[in-house]
């Protein structure tokens, strides 16, 4: 029996497949129809069968298709990976401060991440040409197609129509021209014709889509820009800015690993020399003198000013009574020799006066101090080791002064009732010491030589004595 | 290479930044606490011409700069109540006084009951000389006919009262006045205080 669908010149394979195996097939399956129903109903089991042959030889092409953008995807990916390797050891070269640099650190990472691990490792397909729902029900039932022996008449129908659908449109597309083989940004699954307006689909289209998508990353990196929203594929014209072969209007093919390739390197480069740029403005524009070196350096002067001030009284190694100190022994009115040329035992003593000086100790008793004052221009006076001037008695002029008194320690007066505790019952007046030491100091005017004998005469009348324990 | 650059840079920097630290707090700190407490300022001196008085000194309740300063001079001063020393560096003109040049202290406005004029040179020390003049007072100092005063410092000798200043370099004049209503005045009011001496160059040869 001779094959009613070859020798029929009005019906023609519409693919131009004249394989064996197809055409064996179709004769298989054109006999078993006729063996299994009536000779006219051959004619549209056979259209249901090319139909079938042309939707499947379609999906193959397809599937090479999808094989071929899978291998250059992955191909892409080492380098994509290796990429956001050197993105994150420049954005640790750049020296930024710490914030703008952890955040855009840790935002260019993760978003270097998140493109590298869904689209070009984990999920191949790119968005563009993944199957809507409708399509992946068609290909499941192409991927398992009915027996035809066991369809009914409502499905011999319905492939029928399908078929005379697929042929009319082949047909025009035959009428206008050679088809696009495979047009990668339509719904091939969906048996969608694609418009003659249509972008014929870049194989490299998902690694240069991780390219930009880095580029807009390494950018923002250089400009100090803080992360934000990626603007993906809206940040390609960033990249002509990269001079990249094709952004420079080379015709030469590029292959998707070396665009990757390519734009790693001179982006490296790039954010290198970038970087160094920015560290370098950063450090001129850093003052050696910043505001809050000075502020600081201030506060540690007026803690230094305070602390010398008040360091100096309690230091105390200067002091008349720690120059005193060893001169004269405690509780003991001493006079002043006087030096031959003038200087005397502390600075700025005049030296046209003669001193008397004790250095009272009340640590174990009273002091009692008693000096007479003859004229105008004597004085005496009470010093603490810190030269605090607490107790002084003027001369006075024409008549003489006597200067009787305790040195008693603060507290002493409440001890009176108590047997055994040093005197105060004394008539001479008392003087509360604020310490436990000092000095008494008599001065006497040299009003010349002639009176030099009686002035220390009148000095050494001064006294200066420990009071007994009652 | 460029590493060891920037390295030394910041090094540099940081010595830099650490002498501008040093050199603001320790001079801006201790200079000036050693000014306060040396030259003092107007919180704890009266000044008036080229006398600078110490308020507080010898007092109890004084301001730490003028329990500093007495503390680091070895001052005794007495109580500003009974008496007030006043020191003086330069002259009415505000020049250094210096043992090279003449000098004539006018002391004819004072109407104190006892004061004290002496000269030491710049340690506090009493100027040294053979003729044992080291100061003069209310008491040894000699008038003239008209009952005016002045004490003349001098190289060499001079009649009157005079004050050798020879080979003592930098002179300081001190002034002492013993008498409590005078003190009083002067401290109170600043347009009330009482007159000074004037110490005028005589000239320098």
């Amino acid at each position: 029996m001779s094959d009613p669908v070859l020798t029929n010149p009005g019906v023609s394979n519409p693919l131009g497949n004249d394989s064996v195996t197809s055409s064996e097939q179709i004769a298989a399956d054109a006999t078993a129809v006729t063996a299994g129903g009536s000779a006219p109903k051959a004619k549209p089991a056979l259209k249901d069968r090319i139909a079938d042959l042309q939707l499947s030889q379609r999906a193959s092409a397809v599937g090479v298709r999808l094989a071929d953008r899978m291998k250059a995807v992955q191909a892409a990916a080492p380098a994509a990976a290796e990429l956001a390797g050197k993105v994150k050891s420049a954005a640790g070269a750049v020296r930024l401060d710490k914030l703008n640099r952890d955040s855009l650190k840790a935002g260019l990472t993760a978003k270097v991440e998140s493109l590298l691990k869904p689209r070009a490792v984990d999920d191949p397909s790119p968005p563009m040409l993944k199957p809507t729902a409708e399509a992946r029900e068609r290909t499941a039932e192409r991927a398992a197609p009915e027996e035809p022996k066991t369809r009914g008449r409502e499905d011999i129908e319905a492939l029928k129509a399908r078929v005379d659908d697929a042929l009319r449109v082949k047909q025009e597309k035959h009428v206008q021209g050679p088809t696009p083989v495979v047009a990668a940004g339509t719904d091939v699954f969906a048996y969608s014709t694609p418009t003659p307006e249509a972008p014929t689909p870049d194989v490299s289209a998902p690694a240069a889509g991780i390219t930009s998508r880095l580029k807009t990353g390494v950018s923002r990196l250089v400009s100090r820009r803080p992360a934000g929203p990626t603007t993906s594929d809206t940040s390609l014209p960033q990249t002509t800015e990269l001079s990249l072969p094709e952004a420079a209007g080379a015709d030469t093919p590029v292959t998707a690993p070396d665009v990757v390739t390519q734009r790693t390197l001179t982006q490296r480069g790039m954010t290198q020399r970038t970087s160094r740029t920015a560290y370098a403005k950063a450090e001129a524009r850093r003052p050696i003198f910043s505001l809050g070196l000075i502020a600081t350096a201030l506060t540690a002067g007026g803690v230094l000013h305070i602390l010398t001030t008040f360091a100096i009284p309690a230091i105390n190694t200067g002091s008349a009574f720690e120059r005193l100190r060893w001169q004269l022994e405690p509780n003991v009115m001493r006079v002043m020799p006087v030096d031959a040329n003038g200087q005397t035992a502390l600075p700025f003593l005049t030296a046209d006066m003669r001193y008397a000086m004790c250095r009272y100790d009340i640590t174990n008793s009273s002091v009692q101090v008693a000096a007479t004052l003859p004229d105008i221009g004597w004085s005496l006076a009470l010093y603490s080791p810190q030269g605090d001037n607490f107790y002084a008695v003027p001369g006075q002029d024409g008549r003489t002064v006597t200067a009787a008194f305790t040195i008693n320690a603060a507290g002493d007066r409440l001890l009176l009732p108590v047997p055994g505790v040093r005197r105060t019952d004394t008539d001479a007046a008392q003087v509360t010491s604020p310490q436990r030491e000092g000095l008494v100091v008599i001065r006497a005017p040299n009003r010349g030589p002639a009176y030099l004998p009686a002035v220390e005469v009148a000095l050494k009348g001064a006294s200066c004595r420990v009071l007994p324990r009652r | 290479m460029q590493t060891v650059l920037k390295l030394l840079g910041d090094v540099v920097a940081l010595i830099v930044r650490f002498a501008v630290f040093l050199g603001i707090a320790v001079v801006g700190g201790i200079g000036s606490a050693w000014v306060m407490i040396h030259d003092g300022s107007r919180v704890s001196t009266i000044r008036q011409g080229p006398w600078v008085a110490w308020s507080a000194s010898g007092k109890v309740d004084a301001d730490p700069y003028t329990r500093a300063h007495t503390v680091r001079l070895g001052l005794l001063p007495l109580n500003p109540s009974l008496a007030l020393t006043y020191h003086a560096r330069a002259d009415d003109e505000g020049q250094r006084l210096h043992s090279s040049c003449d000098y004539l202290v006018d002391l004819d406005a004072i109407d104190a009951q006892w004061w004290s004029v002496a000269a030491f040179d710049d340690a506090g020390r009493s100027i040294r000389n053979t003729a044992q003049r080291y100061a003069f007072n209310s008491a040894t100092t000699i008038r003239d006919p008209a009952g005016k005063a002045a004490v003349v410092l001098a190289r060499d000798a001079r009649p009157g009262n005079w004050l050798p200043t020879a080979g003592a370099g930098n002179v300081t004049l001190a002034f002492t006045v013993q008498d409590p209503k005078w003190t009083e005045q002067s401290l109170q009011e600043q347009s009330k205080m009482k007159p000074l001496p004037t110490i005028r160059r005589i000239g320098c040869p």
